[in-house]
């Protein structure tokens, strides 16, 4: 009822943890398996590029290994869902329109690049114009599990129509103007 | 329960006192369609307007004769953002005309006043908090200096609503002005250079500011932002001559803190009490409870005392924080000198529905029942205009200027709202069709009064929400709020109105209603003309007797600016106003928001999908003039 400790307790986001861990083993290919093995690496994907400008012949890295076991999984979004809420990232972006934010359905095109790796060190390191940075606060299992989730909130709104009217009137009386507009 | 909506008058006197009589009785009561039909016929057949006997006037020390100048936002200490300049009148209204433009070279919301002082002209813009001095005594008025106050980039990530601010002020050889990072900056008003600069907001626990400063006194009255981030809310005073910090009060925690002592004396007995600061909140929950400062202050000389409203209690869901939650959505009356609060008010005791109390503050001096008082008046966002004796914090009458279905009613004994269950806030469960939004029957755009109509013109919004109460989590430096909200168009679809209300009398005189919310302030001239702007550019004049439109003009971008009259250096009138839609209202073009999801930008996406449509980001000053004769 009163104030909330500062951050989720541990045994919640150890279970969480666990449940994801367990999920990718059993529910995945040989392949993500074996990715889901690879050690830890402080600081997520190393090799993500904010730009598509590659001089001289450069071409953009290779994606980590990672995305695979996240990008798309529906367990992981589910749980990037309950994240995104928990560590108040909806209190900025809302439910993807944006707000203090910007908009994360597609709107406003990817400031900082919208592969999984991009948006996990988006939100590892956070971002200069008021993107906090997430690093020692978030682990990075659930840093992966929420970037999947921003990443299927743009693919979901790609077929819902934009609104260009406002909604209907709440019920109730209204004045008359009493000069001409 | 009823629905309140004033009924609208004929803005005449004496012709109809009969049938205004009568009908005074159905104030704050929804009418009937055949009254309607009635008040249009009455409005329609008078013709003649003779004045009441007393017309509320400022307190002269409040609101000293216009030199020409606009030294702050609010005009002068009254805060009637009213100018005696005639020379644009009704009749030649029709051939203002573009003077000169400047760039503010940011497209996002611009909520400054443009402040006049001699030949100069002095501007803020939004985030990164540039301000300009221009030269009005060459032609086209050319940028005598520039000043760039480089806030930090995140404090981006803390303004709740648009990086906004509104503007600067002018005291004794310098321009004073806040940053949205939280320092206030002191800049010699004739070389544009740094005189002192003096931090007081923490970004990283979520605190900004947007506010204008005030100075009284030689003390620089300046308060926070931040409500929607569990900070806790003060008004602090800065030495105008160094910006050494004289006094700060904050608006929860124990009497010490708030600056509360032996010359307290609030009017109603929920206010008197000890450290309720801290005993109107659960444990622990005043150190995040908000009752920030984003808004406009007032000062009376004669009584010594400023007035400041103090925002919404944090977070939103209101089920975290059983009890008053004092000192905030209210009203505190305070020496300048000390900063020690005289009396309190509180608009929306534990509110509900982030009813923020900061608006604009106007004092006037008039008769209540034969007998002169000295009142202020408060468009609150809970849709309720409170006439309030400035020296005690006794109300002496709240009506509704919009529709509100939230509060049934303002008790005069115990001065608290009446709730209506029906719109309380719950977790799990939408509550629908709440009036007036989290926005408010209005927000921050400040009014302006004429002593010569007695009509406050009032610039507001028209906006119902859904909100659902969800659980909010307290994680220093990022959103504490805890309500899903959507916005809605008010009753009749209409989601603005600029409205003239006849202070004496307690109705509305006429209103003009708008398709988009007014989220500009206004300005009365001595001409009786209004100014304001609309969120799709177009900037108007009405007649301030009837409403009547006489002139607009559409500007580059949304208005949500605050205009100002001044003299030029050649003795014409000059009026001035910013183009740049933003602020919560504009958010959805200001940030380029997707309104695919309603509840963005807290609920404002909701109502405003068809903004993108309407206008588009700008930043641009527009000054008018008439031709030279
Ligand atoms: C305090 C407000 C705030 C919070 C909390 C916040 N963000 Fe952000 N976010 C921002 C701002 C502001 C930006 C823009 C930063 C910039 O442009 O430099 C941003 C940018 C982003 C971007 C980059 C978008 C792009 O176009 O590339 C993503 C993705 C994002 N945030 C996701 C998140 C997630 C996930 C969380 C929660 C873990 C979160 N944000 C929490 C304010 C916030």
């Amino acid at each position: 009822m009163s104030s909330r400790s500062p951050r989720p307790d541990h045994a919640q986001r150890a279970a969480a943890l666990v449940v994801v861990l367990s999920l990718a083993v059993a529910g995945c290919n040989q392949q993500n398996s074996d990715i889901a093995n690879l050690p830890a690496s402080e600081g997520g994907p190393q090799n993500v590029a904010v730009t598509g400008l590659f001089p001289a012949g450069g071409v953009p890295p290779p994606e980590d290994p990672r995305d695979k076991l996240y990008d798309g999984d529906a367990h992981a979004i589910n749980e990037g869902q309950r994240l995104f809420e928990r560590y108040n990232c909806v209190g900025c972006h809302f439910h993807g329109a944006g707000g203090i934010g910007p908009a994360l359905l597609g709107a406003d095109p990817w400031r900082y690049g919208g592969r999984i790796d991009q948006i996990f060190q988006t939100i590892y390191r956070g971002r200069p114009n008021g993107m906090p940075a997430w690093a020692g606060t978030i682990p990075e299992a659930e840093i992966w599990e929420i970037a999947a989730y921003v990443r299927s909130l743009d693919k979901a709104a790609s077929d819902k129509p934009i609104p260009t009217e406002p909604p209907p009137p709440a019920a109730g009386p209204s004045p008359p103007s009493a000069a001409a507009n | 329960m009823t629905p309140t909506f004033p009924p609208v008058f004929a803005p005449s006197t004496g012709a109809i006192p009969r049938l205004r009589r009568a009908l005074s009785r159905a104030r704050g009561v929804l009418i009937g369609s055949a009254a309607t039909l009635l008040l249009t016929a009455v409005s329609v057949a008078q013709t003649t307007t003779s004045g009441p006997p007393t017309l509320p006037v400022p307190p002269a020390a409040a609101a000293p004769p216009d030199d020409g100048q606009w030294m702050m936002p609010a005009k002068n200490y009254a805060a009637t953002r009213y100018s005696e300049l005639d020379q644009i009148n009704g009749s030649n209204v029709k051939d203002l005309r573009v003077e000169f433009t400047f760039s503010m070279g940011v497209n996002r919301g611009q909520e400054a006043a443009p402040i006049i002082v001699k030949n100069t002209m002095y501007v803020v813009d939004a985030y990164p908090n540039y301000v300009f001095a221009l030269d009005l005594s060459q032609s086209g008025a050319p940028l005598k200096w520039q000043y760039a106050p480089e806030p930090e980039a995140a404090s981006q990530g803390v303004a709740c609503c648009d990086v906004v601010n509104r503007g600067g002020v002018f005291f004794d050889g310098k321009f004073i002005f806040n940053t949205l990072d939280g320092n206030t900056i002191a800049l010699d008003a004739e070389t544009g250079k740094p005189v002192w600069r003096t931090k007081l907001a923490d970004i990283s626990v979520g605190e900004s500011i947007t506010m204008a400063p005030l100075v009284v006194k030689g003390k620089v009255l300046v308060g926070d932002s931040g409500g929607e981030f569990g900070v806790r809310g003060w008004l602090a005073a800065l030495d105008a001559g160094t910006g050494k910090l004289a006094w700060k009060a904050f608006h929860t925690g124990p009497d010490k803190d708030v600056l509360i002592g032996s010359d307290f004396k609030p009017f109603y007995p929920s206010d008197q009490g000890q450290d309720l600061g801290v005993k109107s909140w659960p444990p622990d929950a005043w150190k995040i409870g908000g009752g920030t400062m984003w808004g406009w202050i007032a000062y009376d000389p004669d009584l010594n005392l400023i007035y400041n409203g103090t925002a919404n209690p944090g977070p939103w869901n209101q089920e975290q924080r059983p009890g008053d939650n004092k000192w905030t959505a209210g009203i505190f009356a305070r020496d300048p000198d000390t900063g020690g609060a005289k009396w309190f008010y509180q608009f929306n005791p534990h509110d509900e529905h982030d009813y923020d109390g900061i608006n604009e503050i106007v004092l006037l001096d008039l008769p209540v029942n034969g007998q002169m008082r000295k009142v202020l008046l408060h468009p609150d966002r809970n849709g309720y205009l409170y006439m309030i004796d400035r020296v005690t914090g006794e109300v002496i009458a709240a009506d509704a200027y919009g529709y509100v279905n939230s509060i049934t009613g303002i008790d005069l004994k115990t001065g608290r709202p009446t709730i209506n269950p029906d719109k309380a806030t719950k977790l799990g469960a939408v509550v629908r069709d709440i009036c007036p939004t989290a926005s408010g029957a209005k927000d921050w755009e400040p009014s302006a009064f004429s002593p010569r109509t007695g009509f406050l013109y009032i610039p507001h919004e028209n906006l119902c929400m859904d909100w659902e109460n969800v659980e909010a989590n307290y994680i220093a430096g990022t959103p504490y709020v805890g309500a899903n909200v959507v916005m809605k168009p008010g009753p009749g679809g209409n989601r603005g109105f600029l409205t003239a209300w006849d202070v004496a009398n307690h109705r509305p005189a006429w209103r003009i209603k708008e398709d988009l919310p007014v989220w500009s302030g206004a300005l009365v001239t001595a001409a009786d003309l209004v100014f304001y702007g609309t969120m799709d550019g177009w900037f108007k004049a009405l007649d301030a007797r009837t409403g009547e439109l006489k002139w607009q003009f559409r500007t580059g971008s949304g208005i949500v600016g605050q205009p100002v009259a001044y003299r030029g250096p050649d003795g014409r009138e000059y009026v001035a106003i910013l183009s740049g839609v933003g602020g919560w209202a504009g958010a959805i073009v200001a940030g380029n928001l997707d309104p695919r999801d309603p509840t963005g930008a807290l609920g404002f996406v909701g109502a405003m999908p068809d903004l993108k449509r309407k206008t588009t980001a700008g930043g641009m000053l527009y000054v008018f003039a008439l031709p030279p004769s």
